[in-house]
């Protein structure tokens, strides 16, 4: 079945096709156009969705035999790996036109609102609200940690839309246009120095109804399988962020492709892959320390395992079975990231204390680290999937159980009241 | 390409049937029956097997009298006998002699003694290890002296699976030319045969004594040590399958007693310390039953282009450590009544760190990946 791994076939194919297409005289826009409309965007969906039925792992290759050959890669970014499939998964035909096709030709970049002050690992106790005006949402309330958000034309909105129900019960999940007034996005500066993520602010903006996706109050559904593609993606290596920026807010549209092409080294950028590893316990003399080779043939391990683990998924889940290995994948991509930084900063050892130069990607690795296992869900919530969803143990005892959500904000209000 | 992670109707099939055979014949009850044997079988369940299912014949070519099936067959089978702790000479017999003979290459020892293994009706086994404990076939130094195919052996071999019940031991020796392959009756004279207390009383270990005992030559002589190391390979794909299933039993224990033990009002599978061992637990198993799963379908499949030495070594000891935490965690899980003898907890504790040392541990198998990764 040479559709179900990645085979040297792939590599041939992608190669074949760049060397017909790839112009490094075209602009963004119309190179991710050609990109997109060949399937490479997304070559894990299927040819229907937009992309050419390859196993979940095939992404990560084409990409970085786009980077090889010199061309700029294809369009990434959150809309690509979460918003997506989710529409085309919840959404009506005119969503999946208006949303999906953009989303593959890079022309819209998406970023995610999904948590609040309020709503981070307890997501469903968000309390941004969304009322019914006619055929429009009227949206107010506060976003935070909402990364890529100021450079973003759309983001993925759940908000409430019905207090009285159970808390999950009454959240919906819309396509939401970024830009306009009564939306207000404020940069955070991360641990790393960087800006990534941001608080955003709604007041009064507006939603089409026709942007409501997957139906009233369905939302918590809707979120579900959101949150199974950024897991699984994450697990799988995605999650990339794209360079240059999808849509018109990134402002790379209108270059070169060739010249978008060289902007920014994949490797430059807060990862530290298995090949610099070697390459620095090479440059480091310490290739022959049997603790530095245990440990990198571990993290070795690791890194297979997961491979093979998503390619067993994909296998398994044509017989109807799987669930268990995509749920694993995420806290084994931690594993992956901390042992891998872990082992980075002991080869550059004393250059560690400093943050620029030739290793300042290591270092800008071991600052990012400890997200992996912060963002798309802590590793502790996965660990609670894992083991109710997948094992069947008891279900954690909750405090607010059958409580509507305005209940349950007030008797949070009065516990901590007594508690001051 | 091979279909890598595609089992096809017939081998699940079979992988029912072989379940079936083992849920009857290797109940807790007779795991202890054999554990306290000193054989370590039930000879007449070991014969149902092979009238029944033809299980010593699974991987003999099918003109010695086999059944001629692959690594992934294998794995399946050895994955279903991990899983039930089944005690046999099955991987001493069936799997790492018959893998020794076939890679040596020799037609004649094959046609003369793969028939009676495939039958069941002789039990074989390897005698490789030496008194340092090294399963590298090179470091071998067991004296032959000889020629003209007929050789004599003088010296000690150690951790020998099934050595003192087996019919045909084959055993590497060192001769003027090199390391060579030799093949010794059960009963020659000369040699003394002791079975050791075993860390894992399921397994059945020996210590051989050679003292000048007569022994024939098979295949080439000084030409073993690269068959020897193929034999080994294929031999650990199929433990590592045998590690998963049992991996796969420890996790089983731990959730469902998780579920039935209640403490401070609830099963103690509600309490987070308890819930996220499980996942861990969750996360060990799956990916080494993927890793097995993958070096099982490479070795079905010479023309992949995969590196059978790599993902041996990273297979092994990826699935070692993986059930040798699983196997921990379990007897944490079920508290005091984990660290009794009566339950099987302990079996499957000592089975881990048994196939973790047998042919060679995690921290080997690294040092070997390391050797293939660029280091
Ligand atoms: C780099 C980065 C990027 C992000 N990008 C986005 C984004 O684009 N869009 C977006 O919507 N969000 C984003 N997030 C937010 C992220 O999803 C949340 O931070 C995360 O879900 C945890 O929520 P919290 O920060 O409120 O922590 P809390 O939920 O307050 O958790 C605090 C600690 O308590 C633990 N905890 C909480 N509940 C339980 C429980 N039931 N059992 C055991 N332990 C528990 C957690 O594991 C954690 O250790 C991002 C976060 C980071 C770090």
């Amino acid at each position: 079945m040479s559709d179900s791994v990645v085979s040297p076939d792939l590599d041939e194919t992608v190669r074949g096709w760049l060397d017909e297409n790839w112009d490094p005289g075209l602009s963004v826009e119309d190179w991710w156009q050609k990109v997109g409309r060949a399937g490479w965007a997304a070559p894990h969906f299927s040819p229907e969705e937009g992309g050419r039925g390859m196993p979940r792992n095939a992404d990560a290759r084409v990409r970085s035999i786009f980077a090889e050959h010199g061309a700029l890669r294809p369009p990434g970014g959150l809309g690509l790996l979460m918003a997506a499939p989710t529409i085309l998964r919840h959404g009506t035909e005119d969503q999946i036109d208006r949303h999906v096709t953009p989303i593959l030709e890079g022309r819209t970049n998406w970023c995610q609102l999904f948590s609040e002050p309020g709503a981070g690992s307890d997501l469903a106790g968000l309390s941004t609200r969304a009322e019914r005006d006619g055929d429009r949402w009227i949206i107010t309330g506060q976003k935070v940690w909402s990364s890529m958000a100021h450079e973003s034309d759309y983001g993925m909105l759940l908000a409430r839309t019905d207090p009285d129900q159970p808390k999950h019960g009454g959240i919906s999940w819309f396509a939401f246009a970024l830009d306009q007034p009564g939306v207000t996005v404020r940069p955070l500066r991360e641990m790393t120095g960087e800006i990534m993520f941001n608080e955003v602010f709604f007041d009064g903006a507006i939603c089409e109804d026709r942007d409501l996706i997957g139906g009233m109050n369905n939302g918590w559904a809707v979120t579900q399988s959101t949150l199974f593609f950024e897991r699984t993606g994450i697990g799988a290596g995605g999650g990339h962020a794209g360079f240059p920026k999808p849509g018109p807010k990134g402002g790379a549209l209108g270059r070169l492709a060739g010249d978008a092409a060289g902007d920014e080294p994949e490797d430059r950028y807060r990862i530290v892959a298995f090949p610099h590893l070697i390459e620095l316990a090479r440059r480091t003399g310490r290739h022959e320390d049997p603790i530095v080779r245990d440990k990198l043939a571990r993290l070795w391990s690791f890194i297979q395992t997961g491979a093979w683990n998503a390619r067993r998924a994909k296998a398994e889940a044509r017989h109807g079975g799987g669930g268990a290995i995509g749920s694993i994948s995420k806290i084994a991509q931690t594993r992956i990231v901390k042992l891998s930084v872990e082992i980075a900063m002991d080869l550059i050892g004393a250059e560690g204390l400093v943050a620029e130069g030739e290793e300042a990607r290591f270092v800008d690795a071991f600052l990012f680290a400890p997200a992996s296992s912060i963002y798309g869900g802590t590793d502790e919530i996965q660990r609670n999937i894992c083991a109710e969803r997948i094992l069947g143990l008891p279900r954690e005892e909750r405090a607010d159980k059958g409580l509507t959500f305005a209940e349950s904000t007030r008797r949070q209000q009065s516990m901590r009241g007594a508690r001051a | 390409m091979s279909a890598v992670f595609e089992f096809s109707d017939e081998q699940r099939e079979f992988r029912d049937m072989v379940r079936r055979f083992l849920e009857t014949h290797s109940t807790e009850t007779s795991v202890r029956e054999w554990m306290d044997d000193d054989g370590g079988y039930d000879p007449a369940v070991w014969k149902d097997m092979a009238g029944q299912l033809g299980l010593q014949g699974l991987i003999v070519p099918e003109a010695h009298g086999g059944q001629g099936f692959g690594p992934v067959e294998l794995a399946i089978v050895l994955e279903e006998m991990g899983h039930f702790l089944f005690g046999s000479p099955f991987l001493a017999s069936a799997v790492l002699a018959v893998n020794a003979l076939v890679e040596a290459g020799d037609e004649k020892a094959a046609s003369d003694v793969l028939p009676a293994i495939a039958s069941g009706e002789q039990i074989a086994t390897l005698a490789l290890c030496e008194a340092e404990g090294s399963w590298d076939p090179t470091s071998v130094t067991l004296s032959a002296k000889g020629g003209n195919g007929a050789f004599r052996l003088s010296g000690e071999k150690r951790y020998v699976l099934s050595g003192h019940v087996a019919d045909v031991v084959l055993v590497a020796g060192r001769s003027e030319a090199g390391v060579s392959l030799f093949l010794v009756r059960g009963d020659a004279p000369g040699l003394e045969r002791s079975p050791v207390p075993a860390l894992d009383m399921t397994r059945k270990l020996a210590t051989l004594r050679f003292d000048d005992v007569e022994a024939t030559l098979v295949g080439e002589e000084g030409g073993a040590a690269a068959s020897l190391s193929r034999a080994l390979d294929r031999t650990t794909i199929a433990l590592a399958a045998e590690q998963v299933g049992a991996t796969q039993r420890c996790l089983d224990m731990a959730v469902e007693y998780a579920k039935d033990r209640f403490q401070f009002g609830r099963p103690i599978g509600a309490f987070q310390a308890i819930k996220h061992k499980c996942a861990d637990m969750l996360l060990e198993l799956e990916s080494a039953r993927s890793a097995a799963y993958y070096a099982s379908f490479a070795a079905a499949d010479a023309a992949s282009g995969d590196d059978l030495e790599e993902i041996t070594a990273l297979t092994k000891g990826y699935c070692s450590e993986a059930f040798l935490q699983v196997a921990a965690e379990n007897i944490q899980i079920h508290g005091g009544i984990g660290f009794t003898w009566e339950h099987a907890a302990h079996l499957y504790y000592r089975r881990a760190k048994s196939t973790d040392l047998l042919f060679g541990d995690a921290a080997h198998q690294r040092g070997r990946l390391a050797g293939r990764i660029g280091l």
